[in-house]
């Protein structure tokens, strides 16, 4: 097991690698620099500016000269925000993005693995097929919908909750809601299926011949094998939760990294993709890291050789 | 194909029906995406504009039914682009295992770890003016799952006994792949991709969230979801119409995917 | 009210809230404290490096340049200078600076400082990208060029502690309203030095805790993405008329969110309103609408170097089949003024000429002057503009009005900021969507951007004629025959149409009963420190 996780860990070293490199050539590839402006730039004062930054100087040396820094654990200035370096920047700004995907995910499993549960506690009556229904439906929702509706109904309609801001308890309702909807209703449909699947399975018909009650079997019995493709779900969708919140984060005015990313990638402040890219790349690593470890402890066939 | 279950078959009907209705009903109806009519505005759904008008008086039962048409070529061709790629790196990477197969995997989860929304943003403004390029986009995002699952299908075929009886017989491997392996991913394939479909119909919606979608006067249903947001307060139905639409389009094709994914031979046992 | 008490009580006794317990001060407080929607995160709070509307409106209330602004006239008024006198050839200013000028640290504020200011601007090695307006100074282009390497040859002295004189390098008649800009700001050198080199754009003094400024305000915390919270400067020199305490600037880049927070009284004024809230307003809370004119111009941009828009006949047809007044009046809706001339209104004496008008036929009839009975005989014409769904929207209209009155196939197209600039540069275009909104007040500003030299230009126009013009009136000192001058450049670009006017900005604002004595102006200057709160 330590071996594995060793190994692995010695894997992110060339991965990160290769996506520091594609990145860094990639996002030169789009037209504009971080200069340009609606109202003309004088060329005198662009070319201070590009000397500052080091953007005169040739590619491979620029890219030599980011690598070393990177090594330093030194992401640079950003180019927006010029007395911010990137990585005081993405300090202020991850803890929001990663808090807002913990309330998330809280959200989606647990509401996924309930409805789950109470579907296959109902199998074949009309509550189950209402739930799987539901959860059909959510997976066809996506945030920017489910948003600002309930911006609008529970933010304007019922007066309810705030809908902007990140500094009290009730702002952060709607949007960890908005966020974790659609994956409550995959975690649903998967929790759903691996249940069944598992509750026809030998031992747990023995369990029931046994005489124990529904809900012991299911609880006690049936979940631990039923909800690991749900962790292995865990891995893309703690991904795209990390990478994919910028519309919520944009639609309820929070500021996390997912939006910083966006405007970023539109200003073409390098070093802030940059540092940006690097720091998911290392979450979303650790992360499948992480939950191959948590489906090993789920199933020990599986082995880490 | 043939036992194909009930849901399944109403929802590829329903689907083909809608799509029918989309080519259709524009020429009998004499409807128009461009036609305008500044002065009436936005007006609710009537007797004369089913579905309304948005902000330019254009009808928005005409825009639906484009959209529809936009997204569901959206789909299918980023689609299509998604199998290629995944297909072929899948059956290459299962097919030779080994080194070839690590070293192909390792650069799959690689790629995972790039947030894909840079590179859609990315692309989009390199290949903004291409309507096409759109679709390669997406496709080249999609491509990856497809073929880490064909890649594990592979593996499991490559076990069986007519692969080895015909590397004795001492066939190509170009030969092998293409007359033995891949007519067998050929189901997971089909289901798959009936799967990435709505994925990517999805996928566009959020594109066209972040402006990038196709360019106006087209829409696609995804688009016409982004007007409706920003007025969802004065002309709710801008909104609902069109969110209820392109919902119903995705559960349909998901119902259909869940009903082929149950003629998999995996999913019986 | 009880609702939202419940819930959140319920939230706070539930296990999420232990996550949350550090932030629970309501930064939302209405107690005599403004509460602003301000669009965009600022991106520094140092006034000689950034430059945006956004800036200016937090800037303008921790800073004051040597004159200030009468808000309701936009005529200079004393600031930090408390008189000033200038030579009879308008090259030379004389600043009494006030002897009770401080800085928010209770240091006095000299002549010197705005000496050293201005000289950091322009070391080349801070590579300030506004230091080009400071290039009026004489000699200071010079000097940003190093080539000379003297400040003392640059046209900024301190006489003594409380005088500063300051010579231009040309009669400039904007000069002191052109001082309510932030770049003309002082800044505290000596704080600067504290915290870095002030050379250097990655300097730590802007931070809360460490920012000094001389306005009406000073900096109590600066937290990016939420807050920037301003509170009255106990060591401004007119601290008696500073009615509000507290200044909170919130970053909501959203429009529909600011409008959200407003009617939900969170906010007491925003920086804007969306387009389509504003019929509700009108309707409904009249009075929290402002709509007043701005100094701004939407227009259509034309690539003059490409067939078939070199020719001036078929630009002309184009202009006249525009109905700018459908446009202002069903699709803006916000009080926009049709645009048939191309510089605002509202510019002091300046009369522009009306030329443009709608009118299809004539639209017509020159189009087949040019040799083109149908328009489909053209090859389609491409719209650009950047990804906005209001540019989309006038986009689309004027599309079909040229379908419609000419017969020209027009296709759309948008691309993301960076990459519509990059367009516009490279003349890889046909026509685009554009906008100039005045740097200062004058008509200049506005027609200087279509001198063939201008990096402005972006059109590939060029008439001699016209530059000519424009280089007699920055030379004149009569303002009549300078304004004389430019009118007739004005005319010589309508009739030539490197652009198309299409509408006259409007600023919009929702702004509470709360807030008294806020005067509205076509610069959309505030000045904080004259406004009251009920």
């Amino acid at each position: 097991m330590r071996k594995y996780i060793v190994k692995k860990v010695l894997l992110f070293i060339p991965a990160i690698f290769t996506i520091i490199t594609i990145t860094f050539f990639f996002i030169r590839l789009a037209p504009g620099g971080p200069f340009d402006k609606d109202k003309n730039v004088p060329p005198e004062v662009l070319q201070n500016l590009e000397r500052y930054y080091h953007l005169d100087e040739p590619l491979w040396k620029q890219y030599i000269r980011y690598i070393t820094n990177v090594l330093k654990l030194d992401l640079g200035p950003s180019f927006r925000k010029p007395s911010y370096s990137v990585r005081e920047w993405i300090v202020l700004r991850l803890p929001v993005s990663i808090e807002l995907g913990i309330y998330a995910l809280t959200f989606a499993l647990s509401i996924g693995i309930l409805c789950g549960f109470v579907s296959a506690l109902k199998q074949n009556t009309w509550v189950s097929s209402l739930i799987i229904s539901l959860g059909i439906i959510g997976i066809c929702i996506p945030n920017f919908v489910s948003g600002p509706l309930l911006a609008l109904f529970f933010g304007i309609k019922l007066d309810l909750l705030p809908i902007a801001g990140w500094d009290l308890p009730q702002q952060k309702i709607l949007p960890s809601l908005a966020l974790g909807f659609i994956y409550s209703a995959y975690i649903l449909r998967i929790f759903h299926s691996s249940l069944t699947e598992v509750l026809n399975k030998e031992y747990i018909r023995t369990a029931k011949a046994k005489g124990l009650s529904q809900s012991r079997i299911l609880i006690v019995h049936a979940s631990k094998g039923a909800l690991q493709p749900v962790v292995s779900f865990l891995g893309p969708a703690g991904a795209n939760l990390l990478t994919g919140s910028f519309v919520i984060e944009t639609i309820f005015h929070i500021p996390g990294l997912g939006r910083e990313f966006v405007e970023a990638t539109f200003n073409r402040d390098y070093t802030m993709i940059m540092g940006i890219v690097i720091v998911y790349a290392v979450l979303i690593l650790i992360f499948n890291l992480t939950v191959d470890i948590i489906q090993g402890w789920l199933d020990p066939r599986i082995s880490y050789d | 194909m043939l036992k194909i279950n009930n849901k399944g078959k109403l929802s590829a009907s329903l689907i083909f029906a809608v799509l029918i209705f989309s080519f259709l009903l524009p020429h009998i109806m004499d409807l128009s995406i461009e036609r305008q009519d500044i002065e009436l505005g936005a007006v609710r759904p009537s007797f004369e504009h089913l579905f309304g008008t948005d902000i330019l008086g254009r009808d928005l039962l005409a825009r639906v039914l484009y959209g529809i048409k936009v997204s569901f070529w959206i789909g299918l061709s980023a689609t299509a682009v998604a199998l290629i790629i995944g297909v072929t790196y899948g059956c290459i990477s299962g097919y030779f295992g080994g080194w070839v197969d690590i070293l192909m995997m390792y650069i799959i989860d690689t790629l995972y770890t790039i947030p894909f929304s840079m590179f859609v943003v990315i692309l989009m403004a390199l290949f903004g003016r291409n309507f096409y390029l759109l679709f390669l986009a997406i496709g080249a995002v999609e491509w990856l799952t497809m073929a880490r699952i064909v890649r594990g299908r592979v593996l499991s075929i490559k076990q069986q006994d007519f692969i080895a009886s015909g590397k004795v017989l001492g066939f190509s491997n170009t030969r092998i792949l293409i007359k033995h392996i891949l007519p067998n991913t050929l189901g997971i394939v089909i289901v798959y991709g009936s799967l990435t479909i709505p994925q990517v119909i999805l996928l566009e919606a959020f594109l066209s969230f972040l402006g990038l979608g196709v360019q106006p006067p087209m829409c696609s249903l995804g688009s016409l979801i982004r007007e409706g947001v920003e007025v969802m307060e004065e002309y709710p139905w801008l909104l609902i119409i069109p969110s209820v639409v392109f919902i119903s389009i995705l559960f349909l094709l998901n119902i259909l995917g869940d009903a082929l994914k149950e003629l998999l031979p995996e999913s019986k046992t | 009210m009880i609702r939202n008490r419940i819930l959140y009580l319920l939230f706070y006794f539930s296990p999420l809230s232990l996550f949350i317990i550090s932030c629970s001060e309501n930064s939302f407080s209405p107690y005599n404290n403004l509460r602003i929607g301000n669009g965009a995160e600022v991106q520094d709070l140092d006034p000689s490096i950034v430059s945006g509307v956004t800036e200016h409106r937090v800037l303008s209330a921790l800073f004051e340049g040597l004159v200030s602004l009468d808000p309701k006239t936009l005529n200079p008024i004393p600031g930090v200078a408390e008189s000033w006198e200038i030579s009879n050839n308008n090259l030379l200013y004389t600043f009494k600076i006030r002897k009770n000028a401080f800085w928010s640290n209770g240091e006095p504020l000299t002549a010197n400082d705005f000496v050293s200011s201005w000289k950091r601007i322009l070391t080349p090695s801070l590579s300030a990208e506004y230091a080009y307006l400071l290039f009026c100074l004489k000699n200071a282009k010079a000097f940003y060029e190093k080539k000379i390497q003297n400040f003392d040859e640059v046209g900024v002295k301190a006489i003594d502690d409380y005088t500063l004189q300051v010579e231009l390098e040309y009669p400039t008649l904007y000069f002191l309203t052109m001082q309510s800009h932030n770049i003309w700001f002082p800044v505290h050198l000596p704080t600067l030095e504290k915290f870095g080199d002030p050379y250097t754009r990655s300097n730590k003094w802007t931070r809360s805790g460490n920012h000094v400024s001389n306005g009406a305000y000073r900096l109590v915390k600066w937290i990016p993405n939420k807050i920037v919270l301003l509170e009255k400067n106990p060591y401004y020199w007119n601290k008696e008329s500073v009615r509000i305490h507290l200044l909170s600037f919130y970053p909501i880049d959203n429009q529909l969110t600011e409008e959200r927070l407003f009617r939900t009284s969170y906010l007491d004024l925003t920086s804007t309103v969306p387009l389509k809230k504003i019929d509700f307003y009108k309707n409904n809370r009249p009075g929290n609408l402002l709509l007043f004119p701005y100094v701004g111009v939407y227009y259509y941009r034309i690539n003059v170097t490409k067939p078939p828009l070199n020719n001036p006949y078929i630009r002309k047809a184009l202009s006249l089949s525009i109905d700018r007044k459908k446009i202002t009046e069903f699709i803006l809706r916000g009080g926009e003024q049709p645009a048939y001339h191309y510089v605002p209104p509202g510019l002091g004496d300046y009369k522009p000429p009306q030329i443009l008008e709608y009118n299809p036929i004539l639209a017509k009839q020159l189009l087949s002057q040019a040799g083109i009975p149908d328009g489909k005989s053209l090859p389609p014409i491409e719209i650009l503009f950047n990804t906005s769904e209001a540019h989309k929207t006038i986009a689309e209209a004027v599309q079909r009005m040229w379908k419609e009155n000419l017969g020209i196939d027009v296709r759309l197209l948008n691309q993301d900021w960076k990459v519509y600039l990059v367009s516009m540069n490279q003349l890889d275009y046909q026509v685009a969507r554009s906008a100039w909104i005045a740097d200062f007040l004058d008509p200049i500003n506005f027609l200087e951007c279509f001198l063939s030299y201008s990096g402005n230009n972006r059109t590939g126009w060029n008439n001699p004629e016209f530059d000519k013009k424009i280089e007699l009136a920055y030379r004149e000192a009569n303002s009549q025959e300078r304004l004389k001058l430019l009118e007739e450049a004005e005319k010589i670009l309508l009739e030539e149409l490197p652009i198309i006017p299409i509408y006259f900005y409007t600023q919009k604002m929702l702004i509470s009963e709360r807030v008294v004595n806020f005067q509205p102006n076509v610069l959309g200057y505030i000045r904080w420190q004259d406004l009251g709160l009920r």
